[in-house]
């Protein structure tokens, strides 16, 4: 008997243990290649590369993937279960808080909790638990005015956020206006470079502390074509020209300045802040 | 109906839509429509003043917007869709609490949990004026993309119908009537004075 108890404790405490250690599900994965004089990529891998005049930061959001979608839901699902616990919480310590409040004359009344419902819970956005970061630091190679960042990364659909480290919170999202791209297994998704944006380049008058030339300055990006230096370390691994789109106008989650992405030909372009797909009005495009 | 509940049916009506609309994920959102009426019972603000040079270098600080042949509705949503991304939606607010504003459900929704901590960071290093400055540069940033003229406004009346907000949020209510207020300003008459750099 004793032998019994003892293997169905065990049982329990295994699965216990084994739900314990349920894997959460990973949205992105993402690792930066490093500048080494041999470098070795992965076939079952997928890779961006992408140029810039100096270091800095690119922040990228996923979009969801069916299996993604299922899986934020169930996150989502959970938060609101949370909440609800948490709310239960608080209206308990609310409901003392107020009798010990009426019991001293002037006392300030505690605000009572608001009980979230399907309706008012929001969790957070699907960009804010599914993306990555490209840069500042870990570029494949830095020459004066040029250098690059080459990153594994998960396969799947991607929109550029915006020029920022979301761990800093300082930078500029491309929320009224950005471009996506696919990025699959096997490949270097080439996203060509950034550089100065000609067209918005210029000094903000002096004192105009509030000049959107200036905080909100973003980089042109100009796609990799057939002339686009690639480095021979790469060289004999497969590469693609990302396939960009233009995608719609995002939230400004993270409270940054805001602005978009310059137009670029054959892909993006503006009528005002209406944002126009040029692939999908050209000649042969989907409409 | 006075004046604030007024506002207040108008918003709440706002309010019912996006969380209906908001369920859509749609950035094209449709306009509300606001009857003669109610954009009448709006208050025009002052905008006349002798500009002294003191005025004009605060330029960058005080200033409304205006755009020529623009509908108080049309203006309504652009100004709506530009105080939302100014304000970084999420970073002013907790994960279940509804952000009242019409047109903020457009750009989705959620707290920020890596950009929460940014914004807290930036915020703890830079401070208010920080906040107080991007939320000028963004307002400049999209109604200038939205085709909106800026101009120069003396502090004294700016302060009529405009709020800044740093590391808080100004009242609902208060930035409620002062964002119709700018609508009415910003589809209103053509200013007499030069527009500025937007």
């Amino acid at each position: 008997m004793k032998v019994q108890l003892a293997l169905f404790a065990a049982a329990v405490a295994l699965s216990v243990s084994v739900q314990a250690k349920e894997k959460a599900y990973v949205f992105v994965e993402t690792k930066p290649v490093k500048d080494a004089k041999i470098v070795k990529l992965e076939p079952t891998k997928a890779y961006i590369m992408l140029r810039t005049p100096n270091a800095m930061p690119v922040h990228f959001i996923k979009l969801p993937s069916a299996e993604d979608q299922v899986a934020y839901d169930k996150l989502s699902d959970e938060a609101f279960v949370k909440a609800q616990k948490d709310y239960a919480k608080a209206l308990k310590r609310y409901k003392i808080d107020l009798a010990t409040a009426k019991k001293v004359k002037g006392t300030k009344l505690p605000k009572e909790p608001v009980e979230p419902t399907r309706e008012t819970f929001q969790y957070q956005s699907f960009g804010q638990v599914a993306n990555f970061t490209v840069g500042a630091f870990n570029r494949f190679y830095s020459e004066k005015g040029d250098s690059g960042y080459l990153q594994a990364v998960t396969p799947g659909k991607y929109r550029i956020f915006g020029q920022v480290d979301p761990l800093l919170g300082m930078g500029v999202c491309y929320c009224m206006g950005s471009v996506t791209f696919d990025v699959e297994a096997g490949k270097i998704t080439d996203l060509g470079t950034m550089g100065a944006d000609i067209a918005s380049a210029g000094q903000a008058e002096k004192g105009d502390s509030s000049s959107p030339a200036a905080a909100a300055y973003t980089m042109a990006l100009t796609p990799a074509s057939e002339t686009t230096p690639v480095d021979p370390r790469i060289a004999s691994f497969p590469r693609v020209k990302a396939n960009f789109k233009a995608a719609g106008k995002s939230a400004n989650y993270m409270g940054i300045a805001i602005s978009r992405i310059p137009p670029i030909a054959g892909v993006i372009a503006y009528q005002r802040d209406r944002i126009l797909d040029l692939k999908a009005t050209a000649p042969g495009g989907s409409q | 109906m006075n004046g604030a509940a007024m506002l207040g049916t108008l918003l709440g009506c706002a309010l019912f839509a996006s969380t209906a609309l908001a369920q859509t994920g749609s950035t094209d959102m449709p306009i509300k429509s606001f009857t003669g009426d109610e954009v009448g019972k709006i208050e025009m603000p002052a905008l006349q003043f002798k500009a002294t040079a003191a005025d004009a270098a605060d330029y960058d600080k005080y200033y409304f917007f205006h755009r020529a042949e623009t509908s108080f509705d049309q203006a309504f949503s652009d100004i709506s869709e530009c105080d939302a991304l100014a304000s970084g939606i999420s970073y002013y607010r907790g994960t279940s609490e509804p952000y009242a504003g019409y047109y903020a459900g457009q750009y989705g929704i959620g707290g920020a949990i890596g950009g929460a901590i940014g914004a807290a960071l930036a915020d703890a290093i830079f401070g208010s004026s920080e906040r107080r400055k991007v939320r000028r540069i963004n307002m400049r940033n999209c109604l200038g993309f939205k085709g909106y003229q800026r101009f120069g406004l003396s502090k004294e009346l700016w302060k009529k119908f405009n709020f800044e907000e740093g590391n808080g949020r100004e009242e609902a209510e208060t930035r409620d009537a002062m964002l119709l207020q700018q609508t009415r300003v910003a589809s209103g008459p053509k200013p007499m004075q030069e527009p500025l750099e937007p």
